[in-house]
C-alpha cells in the first residue's frame, strides 16, 4: 500500500536548529524523543492530562503530545536537555528538586520542571497558590507533590540569591 | 494511541482556508488541538486532511467596543484571560477562562475552538449562550452569523456546515447594571465540570431585578438556558429563595448518569450552582 | 573517623541524570526498534472464530503478524503460574496470543511487528477478528451467577482457603456482644506513569538476547524469557535501569509482549521494541480491586475482641498468574495489631471476564485494614466507648514480641510480629491531631459544612525472603561499585544502599556506585515487592561490604605488617587505630589484590609479579582465597518483619456538594531503623498520596458487556497536586530484632490504612454507616438523602 508523505521538518529546539523528515502526523513528543533523540522529554498518556510531555514553546509550557511537530516549525522549543547551563551548571529548578526530594521514579520530573521554569520566568516571586496552580496540571504518582511544591518554594529562594 | 495519516495544510489566509476547506474531502479545521488531538490520538477522529488555521495574524485579535467583545478564532484562551481590556469590560470571561482545563492546556486551546467543538461540559458554550452571543463565520458560499442558541445541536455537534470555518465569538458586553457569576464543581481542579452554572442578573434602576437566567454546563446534550424573568422580576435579589431556584431548576433539568456522578446528583449539583451564582450577583 | 550516612538525610544520587533529562527509561532506546504493537478484543467474554490478517499483512512497514497459530514451540502454551498454591484448585493463566477465547476487553489477539507504532496501529486497524460474544461475568455478583468466565471452572472458583486460630464457633456463642458487619472494597490500580515497555536485541555476533524491561524483578525475566524461548540463560540478559513507577504491577512477568519482543529480535534481524499507550495500561496490565467482606465479631462489655469470623470474596479477574496472594494477604494481615484470639477466615477467589488482580501498592491490606478497623469503630459506636479507647484495650503490647498470630504468612512462613509499639504509637497518633480537642473544631465548622475525625491503625508484614544478595567491589581507581539483582522504581534504592555500604565500608558516601536490576551485574534476586528492598538487598550489601572490609584488613596487614586486629577502615584508607600515617589506600589493596602479570598504570605497577610482594613459599592466591577485592554477601531472612502504623485525620465535607476535604492527614509511622529520613518520608507521602486517590477519586468503572467505562485520565481520576493535602508525620523507632541493621520495610505502608480513616472521619461526620470504598461526592449525596440526614 501506498507509501505515508514525508516532509522535512525544521524544529528550533533549545537554541539549535534540527532538521529531520517525518510524515506530518507525527507528535511532537515523538519527534523530540525519536527523530531527535531527546528523550528527557517523556509520554505518559498522549490525551494532555499527565504533563509527563509538558516542553516550553515560545516560552509557554503546552502539552508536545498534542502538538504535531509540524505545526511547531518557526517556534522556539525549550526542553528540559536545554535546562542547565552549557558547563553543566543545574537551573535553579533543577537543584532545588534534588534539594528537596522531589522526584522519585523521575519520569513526571521533566514536566513538572519545564513547567515550574515557566512559571519562574514569568513571576519570580510566586505566592504558593500560584505555585499549586501553575502544577496543577501535571501528574505524579510517587511523591504525593509536597516536596514538589516545596522545591519550587525552594527555587524561588535559590534564584534570588543567585542576584 | 497515535494519529491517523493525514494531509497537513498551513492556511495563508481565512480565505485559503475556506477554499482548502471546501476543495478537500473531509477536511477539518486544526486550532489549538487540545480537543481533535486526543480524539486523534484515540483514534475517534481520522480526518484525512487538516487545516491550520492556528497562525493566522488576521484570526489573532480581540476587539473590544461598546457593545462586545469579539474573540478572533486564533485567540488562545490564555491570551483572552490575560487581556487586561477583557477583565475591565466583560469580567465574566475571565472568571471562565479560569475555570477552562490547566493553564497548560490554555495555552494552546483557542475560545472559538472551544465553541466549534460544541461540548456540553465546555465553559465558554455556557458562556456564550448566557449572554447570547454569537459566531461570525466563513465559506466559500459567503459569511454569517450563528447565535449562540442555534450553534449547539448536541454533544460535540455544531451547527457548523462542514466548510464553515469560525471566524470570531462575539460575546455581547453586560450593561453597567448588570452583574454575573460563573460556579462549578469538577471531580479535579481543571477537569470538565460535574456541573456549573453561569447566571446573569440585570437590574433596574431601582436596583430591583429586571431580569436573571442561568446557563448551565454537563447537565444536557447542549448549554442550557433557564430564564427567571418571572420567578424574580422586581424582587430584590436578597429575596431570593433557595427553594424556589432550586425546585425550578431541578425540575427543568435531565442530566445523564455517568461514571462520575449519578443524574439525580447532577441535577442536584446544577441546582446548588443556580442558586449559588444568582446569589453572588450583588 | 568516615562520617556516618545511615540515618541521615543524605540527598539522592539518582537526582541527577533524572533532572538533566539524561535518565535511561526502557522507551528512550532503540529509536529504530521495530514496533510491537497488539490487537486487543473489543470482547470481555468471546470465541475467536476467525482472524484475517491479509489486508493488514500489505501495509508497508509491516515486517509480520502472528496470530496464536503461528506461535511456535513453548510461546505456545499458557504463561507461567508465578506463585502456585495448594489452595488455588483452578489457577488459568492466558496465552500470549489468545488460543480460541478472549476473556477480558484488552486480551492480546494478534502481534504485529511494524516499522513504527504509527504503522502498527494503521495495521492493527486492517486486522479483521471475528468473534463469537457470550454473555460477560462481571463483578462478584457476576461471578456468583450461572455463567462462566472458564467453562471448565465451576462457579467461577479459582480459589477457596480457609484458616484459623482458636475456636471461633465457642467465642461467637459465648461473647456478650456480636455483630454482623459487611464491608466491600472497590480498588483502583498502579498506573504508574510510565507503562510496561521491553526492548530486545539480539546480538547475533555474542549470541546475546539483550533486554531492557520496565520490570520490577528482571532477573525473573530473564529465567521466563530463557525457559519460553528454550535457550540458555546465558544468553539473556535482563536490565532495568530507570523504570517510572512499578506499584506491583511491573512485578508480573512475563507479559506476552516480554515474550514477543525477545523473540521477534531473534526473528526479524532487528531490535523489538513494545511501549505500552496508556489505554493498553488501563485495559491489558493488571487491577486491584473488587473485595467483599462479611465479618462476624463477638466482644465483651470493654470493647475487647473475643472471636472474628471473616468470610470474604476476591475478584481474581479472568487470569490469576499471581496465584492467590492478594486474598491471602487479606487474611493474614487483617488482625492488624489486635489481639484475636479466636480467628477464622475463609475467602473464595473468583473469576470475572476483567483484567487480571494482582497485588497493588499495600497488596489487599488496604481491604484487611478497612474490615478490621471498621469493625473497631462499630464496636465502639456500639458500646459508646472512644474509638481511640477500643483500640487501647485491644493492642498486643510491647513486653509480648515475639507475638505469634498461629497463621502462615503469604512468604510460607510463620506471620509472628518481630517487634513494635502500637499503643504508643496511636498515642502520638492522637496528640498530633488533638484528638481530645476536636469537639470544639467540629463546633466551629462553617455554615454548610460537616467535620468529622478519624483514626486507623496497622500492622504490616515487610521485608521478606527468600532472599536477596549483594555485590560489592572495590575499583583499584578507588571506587566502590554495588550490585544487587533487584531493580528500582523511584525508590532511592542507589542511594540506600551506598549509605549502608559507605558506612559498612568506612568510605565516603560519594565513592560509592550503586547498580540495581541488571542481571550482567548480578544474577540471583527475587523482586522489589512486599516493602522488601531495603531490608534484604540493603543486609546483603551490608553482608558484602563487612566480608571486603574483612579481606582488605587482611591484605593491608600484610602491607602494613601490623596486626589485622589493630587495622581500621577510615575515609578509604585502612589505617592503624589511631596511628593514621601508617595506611593504605583501599585503591591501593585492590591492586596488591589482584597479583598481576601486566601493569596498567603507575599503581598496578605495585601487583606486578617482579615487585617484590610476597613470599616465594606461598602461591600469590593463597588456597581460600580470590583474587579482587570483592565479596558477595548475602542476606535471607528468617521470615517477615512487622512495621507499623497509625493514621488520624480530620475532613469537612460540604453539604451542598457532597465534596469532601480532608483538613488534617497525620501519620505516625515504625519502620524500624530508618536508613534515610527524606526517602522514607517521601515514600508514605507517595503511598498517601494514592490512598487518598483510592479512596476519594480513582475507580475502574466496568459496564455489564465488561467493557472498562474509564480507561484515560480523563475519567480515572488520579489526583493532581490539587487534590493532596500536605501530610504531617512523626516517626517510631523499634528496630527490627531479625536483621543486623534492625530495619523495616517502608515502602508500600503509607496507602494502606487511608480508605479506613477517611470512612471513619467521613461516618464520624454524617453520623451514617460507611461501609464500602471508594466515595465519591455523588455517593455520599445518595446514602445522605437515604439516611434521612439531609442537609439542614
Ligand atoms: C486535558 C484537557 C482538559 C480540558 N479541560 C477543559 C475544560 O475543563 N473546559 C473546557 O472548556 N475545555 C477543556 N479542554 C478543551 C480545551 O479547552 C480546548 O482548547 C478547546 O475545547 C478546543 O480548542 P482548540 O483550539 O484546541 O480546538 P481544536 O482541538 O483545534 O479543534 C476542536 C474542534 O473544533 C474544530 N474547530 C476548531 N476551530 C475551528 C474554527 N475556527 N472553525 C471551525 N471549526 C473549528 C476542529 O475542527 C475540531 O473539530 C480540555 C482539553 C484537555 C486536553
Ligand atoms: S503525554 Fe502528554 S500530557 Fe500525558
Ligand atoms: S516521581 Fe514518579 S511519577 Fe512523579
Amino acid at each position: 500500500m501506498n507509501e505515508e508523505m514525508s516532509h522535512e521538518i525544521v524544529l528550533d529546539v533549545n537554541g539549535k536548529v534540527k532538521r529531520f523528515s517525518a510524515p506530518a502526523r507525527r507528535l511532537l513528543s515523538d519527534a523530540l524523543r525519536g527523530d531527535l533523540g531527546l528523550t528527557g522529554t517523556h509520554v505518559g498518556c498522549e490525551h494532555g492530562v499527565c504533563g509527563c510531555c509538558t516542553v516550553l514553546i515560545d516560552d509557554q509550557p503546552v502539552r508536545s503530545c498534542l502538538t504535531f511537530a509540524i505545526a511547531a516549525q518557526d517556534r522556539k522549543i525549550r526542553t528540559v536537555e536545554g535546562l542547565a547551563d552549557a558547563d553543566g551548571k543545574l537551573h535553579p529548578v533543577q537543584a532545588a528538586f534534588k534539594e528537596c526530594h522531589a522526584l522519585q521514579c523521575g519520569f513526571c520530573t521533566p514536566g513538572f520542571l519545564m513547567t515550574a521554569t515557566a512559571l519562574l520566568e514569568q513571576r519570580p516571586d510566586p505566592d504558593e497558590e500560584e505555585i499549586t496552580e501553575a502544577i496543577a496540571g501535571n501528574l505524579c504518582r510517587c511523591t504525593g507533590y509536597q516536596n514538589i511544591r516545596a522545591a519550587i518554594g525552594h527555587a524561588v529562594e535559590l534564584m534570588q540569591s543567585d542576584i | 494511541m497515535k494519529p491517523a495519516s493525514f494531509d497537513y495544510h498551513r492556511a495563508t489566509s481565512v480565505e485559503d482556508a475556506t477554499q482548502l476547506l471546501s476543495e478537500l474531502e473531509d477536511a477539518k479545521i486544526l486550532a489549538g488541538g487540545q480537543s481533535l488531538i486526543p480524539l486523534m490520538n484515540f483514534r475517534l477522529s481520522t480526518p484525512p486532511h487538516l487545516i491550520d488555521i492556528s497562525n493566522l495574524p488576521e484570526l489573532s485579535e480581540i476587539k473590544v467596543d461598546d457593545r462586545s467583545v469579539t474573540v478572533g478564532a486564533a485567540v488562545t484562551h490564555t491570551t483572552l484571560l490575560k487581556t487586561q481590556r477583557v477583565a475591565s469590560e466583560l469580567p465574566l470571561l475571565v472568571d471562565a477562562e479560569k475555570l477552562v482545563a490547566h493553564e497548560v492546556i490554555r495555552n494552546r486551546g483557542t475560545v472559538c475552538g472551544s465553541l466549534a467543538h460544541a461540548d456540553p461540559a465546555g465553559e465558554m458554550t455556557a458562556v456564550i449562550r448566557v449572554l447570547d452571543g454569537a459566531v461570525r463565520t466563513s465559506s466559500v458560499d459567503g459569511e454569517r452569523t450563528i447565535q449562540a442558541v442555534d450553534l449547539f445541536e448536541g454533544p460535540l455537534q455544531s451547527s457548523l456546515k462542514e466548510n464553515e470555518v469560525i471566524v470570531e465569538a462575539i460575546f455581547p458586553k453586560l450593561g453597567r447594571n448588570s452583574l454575573s457569576s460563573f460556579r462549578e464543581v469538577a471531580r479535579r481542579h481543571g477537569d470538565y465540570a460535574i456541573a456549573g452554572a453561569v447566571s446573569v442578573v440585570d437590574y433596574d434602576d431601582a436596583r430591583s431585578i429586571a431580569s436573571a437566567r442561568t446557563a448551565f454546563l454537563s447537565v444536557g446534550p447542549v448549554p442550557i438556558l433557564i430564564s427567571f424573568d418571572q420567578l424574580l422580576a422586581k424582587t430584590k435579589i436578597s429575596d431570593i429563595g433557595h427553594d424556589e431556584i432550586y425546585e425550578i431548576v431541578s425540575s427543568q433539568l435531565n442530566p445523564q448518569a455517568d461514571v462520575h456522578a449519578s443524574a439525580d446528583y447532577r441535577r442536584h449539583l446544577a441546582a446548588e450552582l443556580a442558586w449559588e451564582s444568582l446569589k453572588a450577583c450583588v | 573517623m568516615t562520617t556516618r550516612s545511615f540515618g541521615k538525610a543524605v540527598r539522592r544520587t539518582e537526582d541527577l541524570r533524572l533532572i538533566t533529562g539524561q535518565g535511561s527509561f526502557t522507551d528512550d532506546a532503540g529509536p529504530n526498534a521495530l514496533s510491537l504493537v497488539m490487537v486487543r478484543s473489543p470482547y470481555a467474554n468471546a470465541r475467536v472464530v476467525s482472524i484475517d490478517v491479509s489486508e493488514a499483512e500489505q501495509l508497508n512497514g509491516v515486517t509480520a503478524i502472528l496470530t496464536y497459530e503461528d506461535l511456535p514451540g513453548r510461546l505456545a502454551e499458557p504463561l507461567p503460574l508465578l506463585i502456585p498454591h495448594p489452595s488455588l484448585s483452578a489457577p488459568r493463566t492466558q496465552h500470549i496470543l489468545a488460543k480460541d477465547y478472549v476473556r477480558y476487553v484488552g486480551q492480546s489477539v494478534v502481534a504485529i511487528f511494524a516499522a513504527d507504532r504509527y504503522i502498527g496501529e494503521d495495521a492493527a486497524e486492517r486486522v479483521i477478528v471475528e468473534y463469537e460474544p457470550k454473555v460477560a461475568v462481571v463483578g462478584i455478583d457476576g461471578a456468583l451467577g450461572p455463567n462462566l468466565v472458564h467453562d471448565d471452572v465451576p462457579r467461577n472458583v479459582a480459589a477457596d482457603h480457609s484458616e484459623h486460630v482458636g475456636d471461633v464457633d465457642s467465642a461467637l456463642a459465648e461473647a456478650p456482644h456480636v455483630l454482623e458487619l459487611d464491608f466491600e472494597m472497590e480498588r483502583s490500580m498502579g498506573s504508574a506513569l510510565e507503562g510496561r515497555a521491553s526492548h530486545a536485541t539480539w546480538d547475533r555476533h555474542s549470541r546475546k538476547l539483550r533486554i531492557q524491561n520496565a520490570t520490577q524483578t528482571p532477573t525473573s525475566v530473564r529465567f521466563a524469557v530463557a525457559n519460553i524461548l528454550e535457550i540458555p540463560d546465558e544468553q539473556v540478559e535482563v536490565f532495568a535501569i530507570d523504570v517510572g513507577g512499578g506499584f506491583g504491577t511491573k512485578v508480573i512477568h512475563p507479559w506476552p509482549e516480554d515474550i514477543l519482543t525477545a523473540w521477534g529480535a531473534m526473528n526479524y534481524e532487528n531490535s523489538v521494541k513494545f511501549t505500552e499507550d496508556r489505554v493498553e495500561h488501563f485495559i491489558s496490565s493488571s487491577h486491584e480491586r473488587g473485595q467483599r467482606h462479611h465479618a462476624k465479631v463477638g466482644f465483651d462489655e470493654e470493647g475487647r475482641l473475643l472471636g472474628l469470623d471473616v468470610d470474604f470474596v476476591h475478584d481474581n479477574g479472568a487470569y490469576t498468574p499471581y496465584g492467590m496472594i492478594a486474598p491471602l494477604i487479606t487474611a493474614t494481615q487483617l488482625p492488624g495489631p489486635y489481639r484475636l484470639p479466636n480467628y477464622r477466615v475463609r475467602f473464595r477467589s473468583v473469576y470475572t471476564n476483567t483484567v487480571q488482580v494482582t497485588p497493588y501498592r499495600g497488596a489487599a491490606r488496604p481491604h484487611a485494614v478497612f474490615t478490621m478497623e471498621r469493625t473497631m469503630d462499630r464496636i465502639a459506636a456500639f458500646l459508646g466507648i472512644d474509638r481511640s479507647e477500643v483500640r487501647q484495650r485491644n493492642f498486643i503490647q510491647p513486653d509480648e514480641f515475639p507475638y505469634d498470630l498461629g497463621m502462615i504468612f503469604q512468604d510460607g512462613r510463620p506471620a509472628i510480629y518481630d517487634s513494635g509499639d502500637y499503643p504508643e504509637m496511636l498515642n502520638k497518633a492522637l496528640s498530633m491531631i488533638e484528638w481530645d480537642s476536636f469537639a470544639e473544631r467540629r463546633s466551629e465548622a462553617p455554615p454548610g459544612k460537616r467535620r468529622g475525625i478519624g483514626v486507623a491503625c496497622y500492622v504490616e508484614g515487610t521485608g521478606l525472603g527468600p532472599y536477596e544478595g549483594g555485590h560489592v567491589r572495590v575499583e583499584t581507581g578507588g571506587k566502590i561499585q554495588v550490585s544487587t539483582g533487584l531493580a528500582s522504581s523511584g525508590q532511592g534504592h542507589h542511594t540506600v544502599f551506598a549509605q549502608i555500604v559507605a558506612d559498612e565500608l568506612g568510605v565516603p558516601f560519594e565513592d560509592v556506585e550503586v547498580v540495581t536490576g541488571d542481571t550482567r551485574r548480578f544474577q540471583y534476586a527475587v523482586g522489589t515487592f512486599a516493602s522488601r528492598a531495603a531490608v534484604t538487598s540493603g543486609n546483603a550489601v551490608a553482608e558484602a561490604a563487612r566480608l571486603v572490609k574483612e579481606k582488605a584488613i587482611a591484605l593491608a596487614a600484610d602491607a602494613l605488617e601490623a596486626n589485622p586486629e589493630d587495622l581500621e577502615i577510615v575515609d578509604g584508607q585502612v589505617q592503624v587505630k589511631g596511628t593514621p600515617v601508617r595506611a593504605i589506600p583501599l585503591s591501593q589493596v585492590a591492586v596488591l589484590a589482584n597479583p598481576l602479570r601486566y601493569s596498567f598504570s603507575e599503581a598496578a605497577r605495585a601487583a606486578t609479579q617482579f615487585a617484590g610482594n610476597g613470599s616465594f613459599d606461598e602461591p600469590p592466591i593463597k588456597p581460600g582465597e580470590d583474587p579482587g577485592l570483592e565479596a558477595t554477601g548475602w542476606y535471607s531472612p528468617i521470615r517477615a518483619t512487622f512495621a507499623s502504623g497509625t493514621h488520624a485525620v480530620e475532613v469537612e465535607i460540604d453539604l451542598a456538594t457532597s465534596e469532601v476535604e480532608i483538613l488534617r492527614y497525620c501519620v505516625v509511622h515504625d519502620c524500624g531503623r530508618i536508613i534515610n529520613p527524606l526517602i522514607v518520608e517521601g515514600q508514605i507521602h507517595g503511598g498517601v498520596a494514592q490512598g487518598i486517590a483510592g479512596a476519594l477519586y480513582e475507580q475502574l468503572a466496568y459496564d455489564e458487556d465488561g467493557n472498562l467505562q474509564n480507561a484515560s485520565f480523563m475519567d480515572f481520576l488520579m489526583p493532581y497536586c490539587t487534590e493532596i493535602p500536605k501530610i504531617e508525620i512523626d516517626h517510631l523507632e523499634t528496630p527490627s530484632p531479625l536483621n543486623p541493621l534492625g530495619i523495616k520495610g517502608a515502602g508500600e505502608a503509607g496507602v494502606i490504612p487511608v480508605s479506613a480513616v477517611i470512612a471513619s472521619a467521613i461516618e464520624d461526620a454524617e453520623g451514617f454507616e460507611i461501609n464500602q470504598m471508594p466515595l465519591f461526592p455523588s455517593d455520599l449525596h445518595s446514602m445522605r438523602l437515604a439516611s434521612g440526614r439531609e442537609p439542614a
